[in-house]
């Protein structure tokens, strides 16, 4: 499959950067082509601009380049992995801002009249992979919060016959290096098993 | 808090009347985000600076102490996938840390929390889909300030969520009639 792996996380001396290149490793041993898109390497913009806000609607919703080239590699990709780090029950917010700029009208889905219709039904499958900072329970009173808005947002676009797979690590904060190599371990032989 | 990017916007208009009604009775101080200029991402000196002391932080300084002079925190923004826009998400991640809003338990993945400041918590958010799409959808956003973010207040933080669903398909009137609702709440509270 095509796999597009998306990463948020502001450190490339993070457990979460070496979570992406485990993913990237499994993806390629398990046959996929690969792309990579590093949210804060590219500096991606969190915040929708006020000229984005009212495009939003018409014939050209995209307006910036780096925009563009996310949503190029959206709708070329059948397989999206997403690699972050949950702050505050939730996803960071250049990935919250990559979910708002780029999943837009004409890339993610289409309006027709007040109906949604998906527009990345070649995509069949999403996966996160993500460490909580709070252990289980306390994700679970929120309701895990970030997965569920990026599978809500990628079923809005994909259609709800895509499936989902997610890696996660709690309590990540009080885990040891062997935890966390075992963590490593599971996330590429999942992914290269995809 | 108010976080859209365009002043003439319904969010923008919600805003106007939840200062109005507060401000008879209430000392109001308003962080626009976008008017503000906010930086809502997370830099990398500031994640490695996550968990120390917030006087190593003196760029967040303004944002941190108007949040600890607060007793009520209102926030008031559109529904974006679910849950708040970028912007919003952003304050979270770089104004609620250790030291200002929890305390990190040793030995323990938990949070303390600091903010007992807050005595009331409460959200005003627009959706452009109907109320049934949303709980299909489980309302992430809603969740994470009500189930989440509440847990770092005041004990008895007390917690309001004003909706407004299927912003998409509304007329004046239902605007209208929102906003009165939203005056109601906040000319008594």
């Amino acid at each position: 499959m095509r796999a597009l792996v998306v990463h948020s996380h502001p450190r490339e001396d993070s457990f979460s950067a070496a979570l992406r290149d485990a993913a990237v490793r499994g993806l390629q041993a398990g046959g996929h082509e690969v792309r990579v898109r590093n949210l804060d390497r590219e500096a991606f913009s969190a915040a929708m601009s006020v000229e984005e806000w009212r495009a939003y609607l018409g014939p050209e919703p995209v307006l910036d380049p780096l925009v563009a080239s996310h949503a190029a590699d959206v709708r070329w990709a059948e397989l999206l992995v997403f690699v972050y780090p949950t702050w505050w029950f939730g996803l960071p917010a250049r990935l919250k801002g990559w979910l708002d700029r780029v999943l837009v009208p004409g890339v993610a889905f289409t309006l027709d009249g007040q109906r949604v219709r998906p527009a990345l039904r070649q995509v069949r499958r999403i996966a996160g992979v993500t460490t909580y900072g709070s252990p289980r329970w306390a994700i679970a009173l929120a309701n895990d919060a970030g997965r569920r808005t990026l599978t809500r947002a990628l079923r809005t676009a994909t259609g709800v016959r895509c499936r989902t797979t997610w890696f996660a690590l709690y309590g990540v904060d009080a885990r040891g290096p062997e935890e966390r190599s075992t963590f490593l371990r599971d996330v590429e032989q999942g992914m290269a098993r995809l | 808090m108010s976080a859209h990017p365009d002043a003439n916007s319904y969010t923008a208009a919600i805003r106007d009347q939840v200062v109005a009604a507060l401000g008879a009775r209430h000392e109001v101080d308003l962080l626009d985000l976008y008017a503000e200029g906010f930086v809502p991402e997370l830099s990398a000196r500031a994640h490695e600076l996550h968990t120390a002391e917030p006087s190593t932080k003196p760029e967040i300084a303004n944002e941190v102490e108007r949040l600890l002079a607060a007793r009520m925190l209102v926030l008031v923004y559109p529904t974006w996938w679910g849950s708040q826009p970028a912007i919003l998400k952003g304050w979270f991640d770089r104004i609620w840390t250790t030291g200002v809003a929890y305390d990190l338990v040793p030995d323990k993945a938990l949070l303390q929390g600091r903010l007992s400041n807050i005595r009331r918590l409460v959200v005003v958010t627009t959706h452009g889909s109907p109320k049934w799409v949303n709980a299909l959808e489980g309302e992430p956003g809603k969740r994470l300030v009500l189930r989440g973010l509440r847990t770092l207040c005041h004990r008895w933080c007390r917690t309001k969520w004003l909706a407004f669903y299927g912003l998409d398909r509304a007329g004046d009137v239902e605007r209208r009639s929102f906003l009165d609702r939203v005056d109601r709440y906040f000319a008594r509270v």
